[in-house]
């Protein structure tokens, strides 16, 4: 809309100053709402220049993710906190996942104890492993060629999101272990160890995601046949629980002395 | 000199993605061409220390990325833009390229985020920062991508096909910010677009079966096809390429001309196109 | 290209997530968001504040934004709602600070048509007569295009106060015109 009329030059500057009354000033706005002309000969104060800054990072610069903000709590560097938070596992799929698990293992329960424990103990120690593995897969991570070439330690980044991601999954797994009839409770801790560290050393050679499934159908193999044989909880019996031990420390001495393969980056 | 290969090859079981490589780049920019699967990627990958050589030495900044102290170095004076480079979801142009600036050891957010706007602006994407990845063209996509490659000038710059996906127009722009870049840094600049080589290299490398068939300067490259492109008014069974001009006359490219024939100035994609006509056919 | 688009233009840009129309957006009306913002605040740190709410808000808004009437007006009424959360927050500045004295006669135009029918001598005048508190109704309500509920809010007084009040004060403008006018 056009005007033939428009404030005049003083009338402006007394409104710039705040020196007309509410009623000119009022009026003086009222035209400047419809007036284009009038409104570009306001002149800018310093503070239009120093807050368009701020408006601009407000809009650009990302928030902080919830997940960023916890691992900051923890105590982890601002650039630690970022890699944790970008990991592709914590985009909703793993809780929903996680979830899903806890939900199959409950219904298992409530058709007796030993199709509780089958269930529990089939699924909760890859639980850890799969964990590990979708920190870090190569398919899963769109950016990994790029942030190979960087120099914050590929180690580091591995070690970072699984650590992240264990820290979620397993307190609701030992949860449920103890909700759970029977009396498997933190034992299944040891064959999940076991599987995290084969997986982390498999890693060395084929893609971590690929790894977890090898672990994971020998695994299952492994208890099914115990379950054959007496009930699924003798597979976190004593006898085996030492070879679970030896397990986790061999693939861990293994991954550590085979690190080098996964600080070149991609292969 | 920024980069020194002495015999590199690189192996996938059987197959040799690259066999002994001597190459030296100094700084300014230099083009790699060669066809598909001829091991331009592997080679840039290898210089990004994203893949270990199988055989030979690669010196780069005069450091060892065989050693994983020096290796570091190497990284944190590198810019490299992978052939094809995914984005994580969700997220927008600037916070990707914030986060790999964090991964890149700019811990000073306020610096960090002055470096992140400077490289979108590079690539004309400061009005998209705050856009999500999913929402950009293919186009916009590759430049964000090579923002990253842009960030805190890097000494080296690495460039996958950075032209890609790009129009005439955004390929113009792209070259001014290399051209640009180049002054202060060692860009190798993998494509398939002579044109981009020709307007932006001072020298020029081509790959072949993993074999570098030619390493020299453009006018090297272009002086090969000298005398070999001449316009006929038939095609010529024996040419490595012939077609019809809008004058409606065909041009030719042969090596050797005819005698008497009207030659015209060769391009540099008669001379790559002639370069390997001379290669041994691919199986 | 660009210079010659028109707010609504820029508008439609921005809720594409533009940040060079936004700029652009920017330089045309921070400036004199900025006056109507500092006359209605006199806290320059709340001012910058309602300032940048008012610009991050209309990034979020911009989609909504009908493309009837003027797009000045619409930026005006976001930039004094932004400014009336941030005084929510902040209890020690109030809106409407210290009014200055009103004596200049007034050019032509106001919110509503008895106010336009007359001259604006007698406005400023009549508006004179009025109590402080039925001034700041009539500025919240009339002039700036509160709600009653929120004008309430930002005058910190019942809802109902300031609805007897601009009640009474239109009442009473009304009255003092009548007499001028007749």
């Amino acid at each position: 809309m056009t005007t033939a009329w428009h404030v005049d030059d003083e009338a402006l500057a007394r409104w710039v100053d705040g020196t007309d009354g509410s009623v000119a000033g009022a009026s003086v706005e009222q035209h400047l709402l419809t007036c284009a002309a009038c409104r570009a000969k306001v002149p800018a104060e310093p503070v239009v220049d120093q807050t368009w800054a701020r408006v601009r990072d407000a809009l650009e610069v990302p928030k902080q993710s919830l997940v960023e903000r916890l691992a900051r709590r923890t105590g982890l560097s601002a650039a630690d906190a970022r890699i944790v938070a970008v990991s592709p596992a914590f985009r909703g799929a793993w809780l929903v996942g996680l979830t899903a698990l806890l939900v199959f293992v409950t219904i298992a329960g409530d058709y007796g104890e030993s199709h509780g424990q089958l269930a529990f103990l089939l699924l909760a120690p890859l639980v850890p492993a799969l964990a590990v593995a979708l920190g870090y897969d190569p398919e899963l991570d769109e950016a990994l060629e790029s942030e190979c070439a960087t120099p914050y330690s590929r180690l580091r980044l591995v070690l970072l999101r699984s650590a992240a991601l264990v820290v979620v999954a397993v307190p609701a797994f030992v949860t449920a272990s103890l909700l759970l009839p029977g009396s498997i409770a933190f034992w299944w801790l040891a064959p999940a160890a076991g599987c995290t560290a084969v997986v982390l050393a498999l890693s060395t050679w084929i893609a971590p995601l690929t790894a977890t499934g090898a672990v994971g159908t020998v695994w299952l193999m492994v208890v099914s046949s115990v379950a054959r044989h007496g009930t699924a909880a003798d597979v976190v019996g004593d006898e085996y629980v030492l070879t679970y031990a030896a397990v986790s420390v061999a693939g861990v001495l293994l991954f550590l002395a085979r690190r080098g393969r996964l600080a070149w980056g991609t292969r | 000199m920024t980069v020194r290969l002495t015999g590199v090859g690189k192996k996938y079981g059987r197959t040799h993605a690259l066999r002994d490589v001597d190459l030296v780049l100094e700084p300014g920019v230099t083009g790699l061409l060669g066809p598909n699967g001829a091991g331009k990627t592997t080679l840039l990958r290898i210089l990004a220390t994203v893949l270990p050589p199988s055989d030979g030495r690669v010196r780069v900044l005069d450091l060892d990325p065989a050693d994983p102290q020096q290796r570091t170095e190497v990284r944190r004076r590198l810019g490299y833009l992978p052939q094809e480079l995914g984005f994580p979801s969700g997220f927008t142009a600037f916070a990707f390229v914030d986060y790999l600036a964090v991964l890149k050891e700019w811990t000073d957010a306020d610096a960090r985020h002055d470096e992140v706007r400077r490289v979108l602006g590079l690539v004309g994407l400061a009005d998209r920062a705050a856009k999500k990845v999913k929402s950009l063209s293919g186009g916009q996509r590759r430049r964000l991508a090579l923002a990253q490659a842009l960030i805190g000038a890097p000494a080296l710059m690495l460039l996958d096909e950075p032209t890609t996906g790009l129009d005439p127009e955004q390929r113009a722009s792209l070259r001014g910010v290399l051209a640009e870049a180049a002054r202060t840094s060692t860009v190798l600049l993998s494509t398939h677009q002579t044109e981009d080589v020709a307007a932006l290299c001072e020298r020029v490398v081509v790959l072949d079966a993993g074999r570098v068939c030619f390493n020299g300067t453009v006018r090297e490259l272009l002086q090969r096809a000298d005398g070999c492109v001449w316009l006929a008014d038939e095609p010529h069974p024996a040419a490595v390429s012939s077609f019809r001009t809008g004058t409606g006359r065909y041009r030719n490219l042969a090596d050797p001309a005819p005698p008497g024939a009207e030659l015209v100035e060769p391009t540099l994609e008669d001379a790559y196109l002639l370069l390997r006509s001379d290669a041994p056919a691919l199986t | 290209m660009t210079g010659t688009r028109s707010d609504a233009e820029l508008l439609t840009e921005v809720s594409g997530g533009d940040l060079g129309a936004m700029r652009e957006l920017y330089d045309r009306h921070a400036a004199w968001l900025a006056v109507r913002l500092r006359r209605r605040c006199n806290d320059p740190e709340v001012v910058a504040d309602a300032l940048q709410d008012t610009f991050v808000a209309v990034w979020g808004e911009a989609g909504r934004y009908r493309g009837d009437g003027e797009a000045a007006a619409w930026l005006g009424g976001i930039a004094v709602r932004r400014l009336v959360s941030r005084l929510r927050r902040r209890k020690d500045v109030s809106f409407l600070a210290d009014l200055p004295p009103y004596d200049e006669p007034a050019s032509p135009a106001a919110e509503e048509q008895v106010l336009l029918s007359v001259e604006y001598g007698d406005l400023g005048a009549a508006m004179k007569r009025l109590s402080p508190e039925m001034r700041a109704v009539m500025q919240a309500v009339v002039l700036d295009g509160l709600t009653t509920r929120e004008a309430a809010k930002v005058l910190r007084v019942p809802e109902n106060t300031v609805k007897t009040r601009l009640h009474r004060a239109k009442a009473h403008l009304r009255t003092q015109l009548a007499e001028v006018t007749s």
